[in-house]
């Protein structure tokens, strides 16, 4: 038997559930309202959105910068794993402090200063991102190695490993699921924060979708780009679990 | 000269508070003979018996006294089976083994022998892709010890290791790791707290006493008298005359 992040797949019968409840009240019972949008208005903002909002364009510059820094950050924990999780030298002691400091520091006033300082770069949100699922990785990898028993590392130190093989084949492999299996939540996150920094700044990405149709009050594009953006953010996290359970689930047999 | 192993003045000392020193093994002395096969250190829970295991296996280094193997300065590490599982609970039973392997840098042809002498002899043959997960401790302990002999070591510590399985499945362990210790001409130094287990498996019973640590008698049963009776009564009279300093952290 293996252990597997379970996909929400139950999660979309309650979706189609409020769509069907949607439609009927709000097409047919109620009358029009601010709390949702009638779902013609929605069916016919769609083309507004692509012609007037440019939706796949912010979408590709939003998905670009959150999967880059997922796959940035997760190769360069990997590359520096035995640096990282041997004690002691430069690497470890600048990520362990660079941890330490963004702990007290709201993300968004970092993303503040970035912005500040780098203007309407569109690498702004690249170095956000990338240093945000860095810091995240290396404190989930922090703690999990922490948790790890004594017992295996004498082991295998007894059976002839030396440091560098402790720290590759032992700890990084022990605790590489876990790493994996705590994506979906770095995802999550990263994604609240790029829009978030995408909104302040109001040059591209999903951000500027959501900040225009609040400028001009578009219930139902504001709408429809929520709903985009929870589709693809639930196709994403479907992909990763995928990935997981494909190649890092752990049997429990 | 027949001696296999010599512990000579084993002084292990840990750093307790406001720099006081906590003495754990105080000169502690003793030998074993390549004849004997398993010898147990018999001590109480907590006295120091796994600090002394992790000395003699190479872990730990800072110690003063001297380990000598055949009359030779010990300049590997030994295999070490601690008292937890210690199998790798994200490989297989043929992952773990072949850590191991690859660790020594053995070529694939190797490895697929070896690996499969191994997996036979420990009587993990059909059980290659399970993992130690929810696996019982003697399952574990079974992979342990196939990496454990996968390294060709003339010895292997290992550390209370018993402690948490039943009855039957210790008794298939002791004839496993007789049959094992002859057949591959490996010595077996066990830390137990255990009496029992002691009088049955091993050819030398060492007893360490006092706090800390420092000294040993031999109290090995005849093992030319076999059968439970003798045993308990080797037990018995063991506890009649020897001054433990703590029966009650024995596990009879």
């Amino acid at each position: 038997m293996k252990k597997r992040i379970h996909n929400s797949s139950r999660y979309i019968y309650l979706l189609i559930a409020f769509i069907i409840f949607w439609i009927v009240f709000f097409q047919f019972i109620l009358p029009s309202n601010y709390i949702l949008p009638k779902p013609y208005l929605v069916f016919l903002s769609i083309g507004d959105l692509f012609a007037d909002y440019h939706l796949i364009s912010n979408i590709i510059s939003t998905i670009s910068v959150i999967y880059f820094s997922i796959i940035a950050a997760y190769f360069v924990l990997w590359v520096f794993r035995i640096h990282l999780i041997n004690g002691n030298n430069i690497i470890r002691h600048s990520v362990e402090a660079l941890g330490w400091f963004a702990g007290f520091i709201p993300s968004v006033l970092i993303a503040l200063f970035l912005i500040y300082w780098l203007g309407s770069s569109e690498y702004v949100k690249y170095i956000f991102g990338f240093f945000t699922c860095f810091i995240l990785f290396f404190i989930k990898l922090e703690d999990e190695t922490s948790k790890m028993g004594n017992e295996y590392i004498d082991a295998a130190v007894s059976l002839g490993a030396n440091k560098k093989m402790t720290a590759g084949k032992i700890r990084w492999k022990a605790v590489e699921h876990y790493l994996v299996e705590y994506i979906p939540e770095v995802h999550l996150y990263l994604w609240s924060m790029i829009i978030i920094i995408e909104y302040i700044k109001g040059d591209s990405g999903l951000g500027v979708v959501f900040r225009t149709a609040l400028l001009y009050r578009d219930l139902p594009v504001l709408f429809t780009s929520a709903l985009i953006t929870i589709i693809i953010i639930f196709a994403g996290e479907s992909l990763i679990k995928y990935f997981y359970n494909k190649y890092f689930s752990r049997s429990t047999d | 000269m027949n001696n296999f192993l010599d512990i000579k003045n084993i002084v292990k000392s840990y750093k307790g508070e406001a720099g006081s020193k906590l003495l754990v093994l105080d000169k502690v002395s003793f030998s074993t003979s390549k004849d004997d096969y398993i010898t147990t250190i018999l001590a109480p829970n907590g006295s120091g018996k796994t600090t002394l295991l992790k000395i003699i296996s190479g872990l730990d280094y800072d110690y003063e006294g001297n380990i000598l193997l055949s009359g030779n300065k010990i300049v590997n590490k030994f295999p070490f089976i601690p008292e937890k599982p210690s199998s790798f609970y994200w490989l297989n039973v043929e992952e773990n083994i072949k850590t191991v392997f690859m660790m020594l840098e053995e070529s694939d042809k190797t490895i697929r022998y070896k690996l499969q002498e191994l997996i036979d002899l420990t009587g993990l043959t059909g059980y290659e892709k399970h993992f130690p997960d929810n696996k019982s401790y003697g399952f574990r302990f079974r992979i342990s010890l196939a990496r454990a002999i996968a390294v060709s070591s003339e010895l292997i510590l290992l550390d209370d290791p018993f402690k948490l399985m039943d009855g039957e499945t210790k008794e298939e362990l002791f004839q496993l790791i007789e049959r094992i210790s002859k057949e591959k001409e490996i010595r077996f130094l066990i830390a137990s707290s255990n009496i029992p287990d002691a009088f049955r498996l091993s050819e030398r019973i060492l007893l360490i006493t006092n706090n800390p640590l420092s000294e040993v008698i031999d109290i090995s049963a005849d093992k030319n008298i076999k059968g439970t009776e003798h045993i308990k009564n080797q037990i018995k009279s063991f506890l009649d005359n020897v001054d433990v300093f703590n029966k009650t952290n024995f596990s009879i």
